[in-house]
C-alpha cells in the first residue's frame, strides 16, 4: 500500500505542474491585471510603476513564471497584486467556509441516497421506485442555478406570505447572533438552500448508483443462496446487499467531495457564500495571476487527495483488492 | 491480461467516477450502469444475445454475426418505450431549432418596444411572452434551441471523437504511450472543469457555438478516453484480434475494423449523454455571463436575460429552463434506453 | 456572473467603473446640519438605537484602506469614509461643496497660491483627541510618500511646504495653483494614531488604532469589526461632536449579486440596498413597503470612436463618426432602458459636467437622432449601399467591431438596440463584448484596439479628471484624439481659479469635443437606493459619490 500512494504521489506532481503552467501562461498572456488600476481617474503614475516592478511584470513570462514557483514553494503562494495581502490566509478562510457546505451537503446528500437508494432496489418496479427514478433524472436534467433562482424567490415569498424565516436567501450569518447553539442554528439556515440544491444533484445521482449496484448484489448468487438458506430479506439486506453495495458507493462520495472544492462556483456566488467559488471569481475579476493559481493548485490537490483517498478506500473496504 | 490488477479495478469503477469539475452539474455520464426502467432480464446478468455473438463471432466470422448484434440492440431499444418516446419528442425539438427560421413567428432580435414585456398569450402568437425590447420570447425560444442544440451536438461529435482517439491509442498500444495519454487525462481531470473553461472564455472572448464546443469538447472527452481505453486493453487479449495481427493487418485495421466495432456500445451511449451535458455547462457558462454573446439567443443565456425580472415577467426565467430540463431528460432517457440496448456490460456486477 | 461577481457582471463592472472617485469621495453630513436627525422622518418621532443592515454589493477583499490603489473601491468610500472620515470639505447632493472640517471657507491666496484651514474647534477623533494642523500635515505628507501605494497623489504633489499657525489653523504653500483645491484633505489622517505605522499595512483589515484595536475616525460612527467575505461593522461614535447619531451600529452585509440582494430586502434580510442600476431592480417598485429612489449618479456611460491606427480607417473622418452619432437614438435607449428603473432620467450632453451641475450646458445634442441625415452624409462622401445593406465606402464596409464588457445586461441591451438603429441607416456593428480584465487591459482600452467601445467613466463634481482623458497624449486618452485648442484650454483650466473662468474653459473644450466626436455621451447612470420604508428613517442619496451614508448621522429605525 505504501509505494502505491508514493507511485500515485509522485504521478501527480507532473501533472500538478503542466496544469500551472497552462493557466499561467494562459492567463498571464491574455488579461491585464493592470486593466482596473489604469482606469482610475488621475491615478498615480508612480504606484503603477512600482506594482510592475514590485510583482515584475515587466520581466518574460517564464522568469515570472519562476518568480510563481519561489512564492508558492516558499511563502505560501505569495501575496496579492495590488494590496500586496498574503493569499493563504484568505484562501484557507475561503476553504473552510466552503468546507462547512460541502460537509454538510454531503451528509444530507448520503443519508437520502442511502434511503431511497436501498428501497428502490428492495422494492424494484414499485411506485415508489418510479418515483425516484424520474427525480433523478430530473436531478441530472436540471441546471443548478435555475434551481437556485426559483428556490430564492420561492423561501423569500414563504416569508412575505406567513411571516415565518425558515432559511435564509444568501450569506453565511445574521449579524448579531451570539451564542453556540444560535450560531449553529442561524448557520444552518443560511446553509439550507445552497444545500438543497447541491444536494439535489448528488442525491439523484447517489440513489441511482446504490439502486444499481445494491440490485446487482441482490441478484448475485450468494445473496441468492442466503436467501434460500431461509435468511430474512431484511437480514439479507442489511448484512449482504447493503454492505457489499456501499464499497463502490463510499469511493464514489470520496471522489466527488475532492472535486466539489473547484466545483461550487455557481452555487457559491447565487447565494452569497463566501468561499472557494466566489474567491476564485473576484480573483479572476482582477486578472489577479497568484490567487488564480493558488486556487488552482488547492482544488487540484484536492482533487488528487480524494481520488486516493477513494482509492484506499476500496482497499480497506474490499478486502479482495490488494495494492503493490 | 498483462494489466495491473489495480487499474482493472479502476477501470471497472470508471463508470462511476464522478466529475464535480463541471460545477454541480453531472449527468449520469455512464454513471451508475443503471438498468432503469428497464423490466427485461434482471441486472447482473450476462445477457444471452451478447454471450453467443462472442462467442459466434469467433466462429463465423464478424459481418454477420455484428448485424445480428446490431438487430437484437435495436429491437431492445426500440421495446423500450420511454426512450423511443424521448427519441420523438428530441426529434420534433431539434427540428424546431434547425428549422427555427420557419417554426418562430418572429425574428429573435426583432425589437419592438411597444410590446415590451407581455405574458404569455395566443394574440400575437407571443406563446412565451415577450422581453423587456419587446422581442417575442417564443421565437428566442426556438432560436435559443437552434444555438444549444448546435453547440451540443457537435460538441458531443468533437469529444467523441477525441475520447475514442485518445482512449484507442492508449488501449491498444499501451506501454509509454498509454501512461503518456492516461497522464494527460489525469491533467484534465485534475483541473477543476468550470474554472478552466471560465478563465478560457473569459479571455478567448468566445463568440461562436464553434469556439464553446471546442472548449467544452477540450474538457469533456476524458470518461469516454478511458472507457475505450479500457474496452481496448480486454479486446486486445482475445485471440480473433491475435490471429488478425498474425496475419499481417496492419495497426489501423485492426483498430478500425476489430475492435472498435467491438467498443461502439459504449462510445454511442456516453456521446449521447454528452449532448446533455454540454448542455447543461453552456447554460452555466451563459448564466455566468460567457458563452454564446448577445444577440445570438442560447437558452442559458435566456435564462440569465430573464432572471431579472422573476418577480414581474416569471415567463423569461420558467420557459426556456424547462426547454433545457426537457431537453435533457429526453436526452437521458435515451441514453438510458441506449445503455440498456447496446451496453448490457455496463450493468455487470462491480466488486 | 452577470450579477456574480461574480462574473457576474456586477463584480467586474463595479470594481472598475465605480472604481475610485477617490477624491470625490467625501465624508458625511454632520457639523453643520444640526437639528437632530429630522430629515425625512416624516412627521414620526425620532427613536434612537438598534442597528441597521445594509447590502453592499461590493467587498474591499483587497483592504480597506480606500486611499490606497489596491482598496479604492467606490464602496469602501461609502461604507468606511463618508460616515467615520470626514474632510475638510465634502459634497452636498446638489454637487456642491461644504466646509467640514473647518470653519468656514479656507482661505486662498494667488501668487504664491496658498491655502489656510481653520480647524473647527469642537472636531475631535472618536478617543478623545482633538483634530489638529498636525493631522493636516501628516496627511499631506502620507500622501505624497513615494513609500505608500496611494491610488493619486494629484494637487499633494504640488504643495510645497506647510505652516502650523496654530494647533487649529494650518497654511499649505503650493508650487503652482491648483484649481481643483477643494478635493483636498478628503479625509483628514490622524497623525496620532498613524504616525510611524506602515501605511499600506495598517488599514488592511481595520481602520483602528494599530496600538488599541479600536476604531478610529472623526465621524458620527467609527469602525468596530470586520468579518471577511461577511459583514462589516460600524458601531456609534463615543466622541462625536456633531448632532446625532441615533443608531447604535451600521451593519454593511456584502453580497455580489444583484438578484440575491433584491430577495434580501424583500425578505427583510437586509434594511437597505445601493445596487448597480440593473434592470431587475423595477420588481422593487411593486413590492409593498419598499422604496426606491433614483437620481442621475456621477458615472456616465458612453461610446468611445477609436481614430488610431488600430481602429477602422473610416472612423477618422468626421463625417463617418457623425453619421453613426445622427444614426443612434440616444434618448430612445435612455426610454427604453431606464422608462420603468428611473423615469424622466436625462441623455447626457456634455463630457466635461454633468447634467445636475449649474456649469452643464449640452453641446452634444445636436446630435438628434435623424437616420436621413446620418444616410445623407454616407452617400455625399462616396458611400454605395451594399447588397446586404451596408455602406461601403471607398472600399472599405461601414462595418465595426463594437467592445464593451460582458455579463451587464444594461450594455447588452444597449449594444442590441444601437445595433438594430444603425443597421437602417446602413451601418453595421458586430458584438465584441469581453471580459472587463481584457477589454480593459493593455490589449484592447489601453492599445486603442477598437472601433467603438462602450464604456462609463466615473464622474466627479470636479471635471479635472477629464484633462487627462481628452487632451492630446493624455495619460487615459484612448480614442486617439488630439486637438490643440482643446489641450490649451483643458491644460488653462489646471490652474485657473476663478470658477466662472474655468467653466467657460471647460465647456469651450466640451464644445469642440462635440464638434469633433471622439466620444458619443450616452447618460449618467441611475444611483439607485431602495430601503424598507416601514423601518428605515432619514435615509438619502448623495448622487455627488458620496454615497448614501453621506448623513448617516440623521437614519434611525423604527423598533
Amino acid at each position: 500500500m505504501g509505494t502505491y500512494i508514493l507511485r500515485r504521489v509522485l504521478y501527480s506532481i507532473p501533472v500538478l505542474i503542466a496544469a500551472s503552467m497552462l493557466i499561467f501562461f494562459f492567463v498571464s498572456a491574455v488579461g491585464d491585471p493592470l486593466a482596473q488600476v489604469r482606469a482610475i481617474p488621475k491615478v498615480s503614475q508612480e504606484t503603477i510603476h512600482h506594482i510592475i516592478v514590485r510583482k515584475h511584470l515587466d520581466k518574460p513570462l517564464i522568469v515570472q513564471y519562476g518568480y510563481w514557483v519561489e512564492n508558492a514553494v516558499l511563502h505560501r503562494f505569495g501575496t496579492t497584486l495590488l494590496g500586496d495581502n498574503p493569499i493563504w490566509p484568505d484562501l484557507r478562510l475561503a476553504l473552510s467556509n466552503t468546507l462547512q457546505l460541502v460537509i454538510v451537503s454531503e451528509v444530507v446528500a448520503v443519508i437520502f441516497a442511502i434511503l431511497v437508494g436501498v428501497y428502490s432496489a428492495v422494492r424494484q418496479y414499485s411506485a415508489f421506485d418510479y418515483a425516484a427514478t424520474t427525480f433523478s433524472f430530473v436531478g441530472f436534467s436540471t441546471p443548478v442555478f435555475w434551481l437556485a433562482l426559483i428556490l430564492q424567490v420561492l423561501v423569500t415569498n414563504i416569508f412575505l406570505a406567513y411571516g415565518i424565516r425558515i432559511f435564509y436567501t444568501s450569506g453565511f450569518s445574521t449579524p448579531g447572533v451570539t451564542g453556540l447553539l444560535p450560531s449553529i442554528l442561524d448557520r444552518l439556515q443560511h446553509l439550507a438552500l445552497p444545500v438543497i440544491t447541491l444536494a439535489f444533484v448528488s442525491i439523484a445521482q447517489y440513489s441511482r448508483y446504490l439502486r444499481a449496484s445494491m440490485l446487482e448484489v441482490i441478484n448475485s448468487d450468494y445473496v441468492r443462496t442466503a436467501r434460500a438458506k431461509g435468511l430474512l430479506t431484511r437480514q439479507v439486506v442489511m448484512k449482504h446487499a447493503l454492505r457489499n453495495a456501499l464499497i463502490p458507493f463510499a469511493t464514489v462520495v470520496a471522489l466527488d467531495f475532492g472535486a466539489y472544492f473547484g466545483g461550487v462556483i455557481v452555487t457559491e456566488s447565487v447565494f452569497s457564500i463566501p468561499g472557494m467559488g466566489l474567491y476564485f471569481i473576484r480573483a479572476l475579476n482582477a486578472a489577479d495571476l497568484y490567487p488564480i493559481m493558488a486556487w488552482l493548485i488547492v482544488t487540484a490537490v484536492m482533487v488528487i487527495l480524494f481520488n486516493l483517498i477513494a482509492d484506499i478506500l476500496y482497499g480497506i473496504l474490499d478486502p479482495r483488492i490488494r495494492y503493490d | 491480461m498483462t494489466e495491473h490488477p489495480r487499474e482493472t479495478t479502476r477501470e471497472q469503477r470508471e463508470p462511476g467516477v464522478t466529475r464535480r469539475g463541471v460545477e454541480e452539474q453531472q449527468a449520469p455520464l455512464g454513471a451508475a450502469g443503471d438498468p432503469g426502467l428497464r423490466r427485461a432480464a434482471p441486472a447482473g446478468r450476462v445477457q444471452p444475445g451478447e454471450a453467443m455473438a462472442t462467442a459466434s463471432l469467433y466462429e463465423e466470422g464478424l459481418e454477420v454475426e455484428s448485424r445480428s448484434v446490431w438487430r437484437l440492440a435495436l429491437r431492445r431499444f426500440l421495446r423500450h418505450r420511454l426512450a423511443m418516446a424521448s427519441l420523438i419528442l428530441l426529434v420534433l425539438i431539434f427540428l424546431a431549432g434547425i428549422f427555427a427560421n420557419l417554426v418562430a413567428p418572429y425574428s429573435y432580435s426583432q425589437i419592438n418596444l411597444s410590446d415590451a414585456g407581455l405574458g404569455p398569450s395566443l394574440s400575437g402568437y407571443h406563446f412565451f411572452g415577450t422581453d423587456d425590447l419587446g422581442r417575442d420570447y417564443f421565437s428566442r425560444v426556438i432560436y435559443g434551441i437552434r444555438t444549444t442544440e448546435a453547440v451540443a451536438i457537435f460538441t458531443a461529435v468533437l469529444s467523441v471523437a477525441l475520447g475514442t482517439l485518445v482512449g484507442a491509442v492508449a488501449g491498444y498500444f499501451g506501454g509509454w504511450i498509454d501512461n503518456l495519454l492516461m497522464r494527460l487525462t489525469d491533467l484534465v481531470l485534475t483541473l477543476p472543469a468550470l474554472a478552466v473553461l471560465l478563465v478560457a472564455s473569459a479571455l478567448l472572448s468566445t463568440d461562436s457555438p464553434i469556439t464553446v464546443s471546442f472548449l467544452l469538447a477540450a474538457i469533456l472527452w476524458t470518461s469516454l478516453a478511458r472507457i475505450v481505453r479500457g474496452s481496448f486493453l480486454s479486446l486486445k487479449e482475445n485471440e480473433y484480434i491475435e490471429a488478425a495481427r498474425a496475419s499481417g493487418a496492419s495497426h489501423t485495421r485492426i483498430i478500425l475494423r476489430h475492435m472498435l466495432p467491438n467498443s461502439l456500445g459504449p462510445i454511442i451511449v456516453n456521446g449521447t449523454l454528452t449532448v446533455a451535458v454540454a448542455i447543461l455547462i453552456e447554460a452555466v457558462l451563459s448564466f455566468l455571463g460567457f458563452g454564446i454573446k448577445p444577440p445570438t439567443p442560447s437558452l442559458g443565456s435566456l435564462i440569465n436575460d430573464g432572471k431579472g425580472q422573476m418577480l414581474t415577467e416569471w415567463w423569461l426565467v420558467t420557459f426556456p429552463g424547462l426547454t433545457i430540463v426537457i431537453i435533457c431528460l429526453c436526452v437521458n432517457f435515451i441514453g438510458d434506453g441506449l445503455r440498456d440496448a447496446l451496453d448490457p456490460t455496463q450493468r455487470r456486477v462491480r466488486a | 456572473m452577470r450579477s456574480l461577481g461574480a462574473r457576474r457582471g456586477i463584480l467586474s463592472v463595479c470594481a472598475l467603473f465605480l472604481a475610485v472617485a477617490l477624491l470625490a469621495a467625501a465624508c458625511g453630513g454632520g457639523g453643520t446640519s444640526g437639528g437632530g436627525g429630522g430629515g425625512g422622518g416624516g412627521g414620526q418621532q425620532v427613536q434612537n438605537g438598534g442597528t441597521l443592515v445594509f447590502g453592499a454589493e461590493q467587498e474591499p477583499s483587497e483592504g480597506l484602506n480606500f486611499l490606497l490603489v489596491c482598496c479604492t473601491l467606490a464602496w469602501s468610500v461609502w461604507m468606511l469614509e463618508s460616515p467615520t472620515l470626514y474632510g475638510a470639505y465634502h459634497h452636498l447632493p446638489d454637487f456642491s461643496y461644504e466646509p467640514q472640517l473647518i470653519d468656514g471657507e479656507a482661505k486662498v491666496t494667488q501668487n504664491p497660491f496658498t491655502i489656510t484651514y481653520h480647524i473647527k474647534p469642537q472636531a475631535k477623533w472618536s478617543d478623545g483627541q482633538p483634530v489638529t494642523s498636525k493631522d493636516f500635515i501628516f496627511t499631506w505628507k502620507t500622501f505624497v510618500n513615494p513609500k505608500w501605494q496611494m491610488a493619486s497623489r494629484a494637487g499633494y504633489d504640488q504643495i510645497k511646504s506647510a505652516q502650523a499657525i496654530d494647533d487649529k489653523t494650518v497654511k499649505f504653500i503650493f508650487s503652482k495653483p491648483f484649481a481643483d483645491w477643494k478635493d483636498l484633505f478628503e479625509p483628514v489622517l490622524p497623525e496620532h494614531v498613524l504616525n510611524g505605522q506602515n501605511f499600506n499595512k495598517v488599514w488592511q483589515n481595520c481602520i483602528c488604532d494599530p496600538k488599541t484595536g479600536k476604531g478610529i475616525g472623526d465621524g458620527p460612527f467609527v469602525f468596530q469589526s470586520y468579518q471577511k467575505g461577511n459583514q462589516l461593522t460600524l458601531v456609534k461614535n463615543p466622541n462625536w461632536w456633531g448632532s446625532g447619531p441615533h443608531l447604535d451600529k451600521i451593519v454593511w452585509k456584502f453580497t455580489t449579486d444583484t438578484n440575491t440582494e433584491i430577495q434580501q430586502l424583500r425578505g427583510h434580510e437586509v434594511d437597505a440596498i445601493y445596487p448597480q442600476p440593473q434592470l431587475e431592480l423595477k420588481q422593487l417598485q411593486s413590492e409593498p413597503g419598499i422604496k426606491l429612489t433614483t437620481k442621475a449618479g456621477t458615472t456616465y456611460e458612453h461610446i468611445d470612436l477609436q481614430q488610431g491606427p488600430k481602429g477602422n480607417p473610416l472612423l477618422k473622418n468626421l463625417w463617418m463618426r457623425q453619421a453613426i452619432a445622427y444614426g443612434i437614438d440616444r434618448q430612445a435607449i435612455v426610454n427604453q432602458l431606464f422608462k420603468d428603473l428611473s423615469p424622466g432620467l436625462p441623455v447626457l450632453n456634455n463630457v466635461m459636467y454633468l447634467t445636475n451641475q449649474p456649469e452643464y450646458q449640452p453641446h452634444f445634442n445636436i446630435y438628434k437622432h435623424d437616420p436621413k441625415k446620418a444616410e445623407q452624409l454616407l452617400q455625399s462622401h462616396g458611400c454605395k449601399k451594399g447588397s446586404d445593406g451596408i455602406y461601403v465606402c471607398n472600399g472599405q464596409r461601414a462595418s465595426f467591431r463594437f467592445v464593451s464588457t460582458s455579463g451587464n445586461e444594461l450594455r447588452e441591451l444597449t449594444f442590441e438596440i444601437i445595433q438594430q438603429q444603425l443597421k437602417q441607416v446602413g451601418i453595421e456593428v458586430k458584438n465584441d463584448f469581453g471580459d472587463p480584465a481584457v477589454v480593459f487591459g493593455n490589449k484592447v482600452l489601453v492599445a486603442g484596439n477598437y472601433d467603438l467601445f462602450m464604456f462609463a467613466w466615473v464622474g466627479n463634481p470636479d471635471p479635472s479628471g477629464n484633462v487627462e482623458i481628452w487632451k492630446c497624449k493624455g495619460s487615459q486618452n484612448f480614442t486617439g484624439w488630439c486637438n490643440p485648442k482643446a489641450t490649451k484650454l483643458l491644460d488653462a483650466s489646471q490652474s485657473e481659479l476663478n470658477p466662472q473662468k474655468r467653466a467657460q474653459e471647460f465647456n469651450e473644450a466640451d464644445q469642440i469635443a462635440a464638434q469633433d466626436l471622439p466620444t458619443i455621451p450616452l447618460y449618467q447612470k441611475p444611483d439607485v437606493l431602495a430601503y424598507n420604508a416601514d423601518k428605515v428613517h432619514g435615509m438619502t442619496d448623495n448622487p455627488a459619490a458620496d454615497g448614501p451614508a453621506w448623513d448617516a448621522q440623521n437614519w434611525w429605525i423604527s423598533r
